[in-house]
């Protein structure tokens, strides 16, 4: 197995900063392997030891404030996808020395994007166009399901990045308003 | 239940679905000894039923309208794969009986009711008026349309407050006006004809007696083609959220036997009214004085018709099948029975945080859970995306106990154990839907799901937050060293590696 080989070659013992963003809190995470899991710091808190492993690849098994706990994982880029006591979570991760982009930078609050994936199916405005907050500017049907998305301010619809019939991945930039 | 049949009664059945339905008709199929035959749209080539079944034919792009409603296609695989019967599941073209006097006309055996009988429960007027000519209580009220507010109130006098005014042109809560009392009357049939009127062109609407915070209860029936029909008592199915049912539990924690046996009385009667054959499901609304009225039938499997299953020990599918092939019932009404209690959860690929948004996406882990007396439906495989082209649910969770106690505690069991990466589920939701001291009383209604209630009960606790992000930063740091760029001369003991080894010692066994 490729991936394990990999793994088995893989360095220990040295210490790993991450900026953690999840469910609006954000921390510095600082992560270690050690002989029974992985020891782990919080904003320069203390080193706290996790036993644990991976029961099998996503399932990770921790112990930690004294629980016992299984917790989904799956890691794509700076996204972690994760599934703890049931909820679907979703953690940016984002590697300080090779960081891009800020955390919470770039989006300001007239940009739409569309959480989920779907098919552009009307845009009821067009470009140069005066909106108020709430007005419909993009719908995007998904499952059967038509989405409406609304101008969270008003002002004048700057672009739109979008067509109708277009197949839409997750997080795609639909259209920017900007405040008169 | 002597009578075995044990030939085969179709030799290749073919299966025009997807999803976790058209797994269940294979898996029937399967255990019969009958070859099945799975079509599948461009977005659905690695879904499990393609997968499951003897062949798999593509009949088209992901637009249900150019694959899985397409009849023509459908016809032309089961004439060149040599298949002598059609199951059509639920939804797609299982009500469609033109499509069913086709397969029929074809040759084919249409493992379903006939044709005559789709049609006859088809419209939801028409049916009212079938159904109440045979003695089956209807909501009382008017079909023709109501112009005149003192004709409005005459009648409405007679019908009873409160009243709901319908668009008779309409749908989806359009031109519906709830009307307590008598001097409210006058403003919103006015209200109502005109939103009927900026919504469908039409401005009709009628009166009907207003069922507030109704349960909705219906009864599975089985018929076969020589006249017995039976009921196989109730499924509530009344935790409901955009009027699609969420939670369903046979049977309903709060029916007095006599409103059951009255209810499956008038099931059995309204299937032999449309001369009916195979499985069928009668709509009920039960009003909080033990009243009820009949909504409508649905002529084909239902999707919480596993319930049914555990608490009868009546395999439906595998009935579907017999009778489809001309074979009498092998029991009676009084050979049935409930045993224990049944929950199912329709596990969606939905936001139930963000008012049930749904959530399409990569099935990044997949895990289901087992144990005694857990059954997971389900025509997903981990690696997989869940397209956006079709109805967001995943897989039902159906479990079974001896009592309704049993039943939620292995429910809430299982759905802890249920691991789904990728996309958010409704899992959470039936978590919370379990803790609430209104199901746990049994005397919820169609009213269940409020904004506020979603607001209140689904955040993530604190403590699932920082588990969260120690497991987000070690699942990185596990990932960053898995990357050959990452790779340093240090060789030391991982957990990764003990994973590792431990597989390869498990893979030794074999």
């Amino acid at each position: 197995m490729e991936a394990n080989r990999t793994l088995a070659r893989s360095r220990a013992g040295v210490a790993m900063r991450y900026e953690v963003e999840l469910e609006g809190r954000t921390a510095t995470m600082d992560v270690e392997r050690t002989e029974t899991g992985w020891r782990v710091r919080q904003d320069d808190g203390d080193w706290v030891v996790v036993p644990g492993g991976f029961v099998q690849p996503g399932e990770l098994h921790l112990s930690t404030q004294g629980r016992s706990v299984t917790v989904g994982t799956h890691v794509r880029g700076d996204h972690v996808a994760l599934q703890v006591d049931s909820q679907a979570l979703f953690a940016t991760v984002i590697d300080p020395r090779s960081a891009r982009h800020a955390l919470g930078g770039g989006a300001s609050e007239g940009v739409l994007k569309t959480p989920m994936p779907g098919v552009v199916v009307r845009i009821p405005v067009k470009v140069g166009q005066t909106v108020h907050a709430g007005q419909v500017v993009i719908v995007v049907e998904a499952m059967k399901m038509e989405n409406e998305f609304k101008a969270a301010i008003d002002g004048v619809i700057e672009s739109i990045s979008v067509e109708v019939g277009q197949a839409l991945d997750a997080n795609t930039v639909l259209a920017s308003v900007v405040p008169q | 239940m002597a009578r075995r049949m044990n030939i085969r009664p179709f030799q290749r059945v073919l299966v025009a679905n997807r999803g976790e339905i058209a797994v269940r008709i294979i898996r029937g199929c399967h255990e019969r000894g009958i070859e099945a035959v799975a079509v599948y749209s461009e977005a659905d080539a690695s879904a499990l039923h393609v997968r499951m079944a003897d062949q798999a034919v593509c009949i088209g792009p992901p637009a249900s309208s150019e694959s899985y409603l397409r009849g023509d296609h459908l016809l032309e695989v089961a004439a060149e794969t040599g298949c002598d019967a059609v199951h059509p599941g639920y939804g797609f073209l299982s009500e469609n009986a033109g499509f069913a006097q086709k397969v029929i006309d074809a040759g084919l055996v249409w493992i379903g009711p006939p044709p005559s009988a789709i049609d006859a429960m088809g419209s939801k007027t028409a049916a009212r008026q079938k159904m109440s000519g045979a003695g089956v209580p209807v909501v009382p009220g008017t079909l023709e349309a109501v112009h005149d507010p003192d004709e409005a109130l005459e009648i409405g006098r007679g019908i009873g407050f409160p009243l709901m005014l319908k668009a008779a042109a309409g749908g989806g809560g359009k031109g519906m006006r709830l009307v307590f009392h008598e001097h409210e009357l006058e403003d919103a049939l006015a209200a109502a004809r005109s939103e009927s009127l900026k919504s469908f062109g039409d401005s009709a609407v009628y009166l009907e007696r207003a069922i507030l915070d109704p349960k909705h209860i219906e009864i599975q029936v089985l018929a076969d083609a020589h006249g017995n029909v039976v009921h196989l008592f109730e499924r509530d199915c009344s935790v409901q959220r955009r009027h699609q049912k969420v939670v369903e539990e046979a049977p309903c924690p709060i029916l007095p036997a006599e409103t059951r046996a009255a209810m499956g009385d008038v099931a059995v009667k309204a299937a032999r009214a449309v001369d009916y054959v195979g499985a069928g499901t009668c709509e009920f609304l039960l009003g909080s004085d033990g009243s009820f009225f009949f909504l409508e039938m649905n002529t084909r499997l239902q999707v919480e018709h596993p319930i049914t299953e555990l608490i009868t020990g009546v395999d439906l599918l595998q009935a579907q099948l017999r009778v489809a092939a001309g074979e009498p019932l092998w029991f009676t009404q009084e050979d049935l029975e409930i045993r224990g209690h049944a929950i199912e959860c329709r596990i969606y690929a939905e936001d139930s945080r963000a008012n049930f948004r749904p959530a399409p996406g990569p099935l990044d882990v997949y895990r289901e859970p087992g144990g005694p007396w857990v059954r997971v439906d389900s025509g997903v495989v981990q690696g997989m995306e869940i397209p956006v082209h079709y109805d967001p649910m995943v897989a039902k969770l159906i479990v079974w106990g001896a009592d309704r106690d049993a039943a939620i505690g292995r429910a809430k069991r299982a759905l802890r154990d249920y691991r789904v990466v990728g996309i958010p589920t409704s899992i959470p939701f039936f978590l919370a839907t379990f803790e609430d001291p209104r199901f746990l009383s049994g005397k919820y209604t169609t009213g269940f799901i409020t904004p506020e209630w979603l607001d209140g009960n689904l955040e993530p606790g604190e403590e699932a937050v920082d588990v969260g992000l120690i497991a987000a930063a070690i699942a990185r740091l596990e990932a960053d060293l898995a990357k050959p760029s990452a790779v340093a001369e240090g060789v030391a003991e991982s957990a990764w590696k003990r994973t590792g080894r431990w597989r390869e010692a498990a893979r030794g066994w074999r």
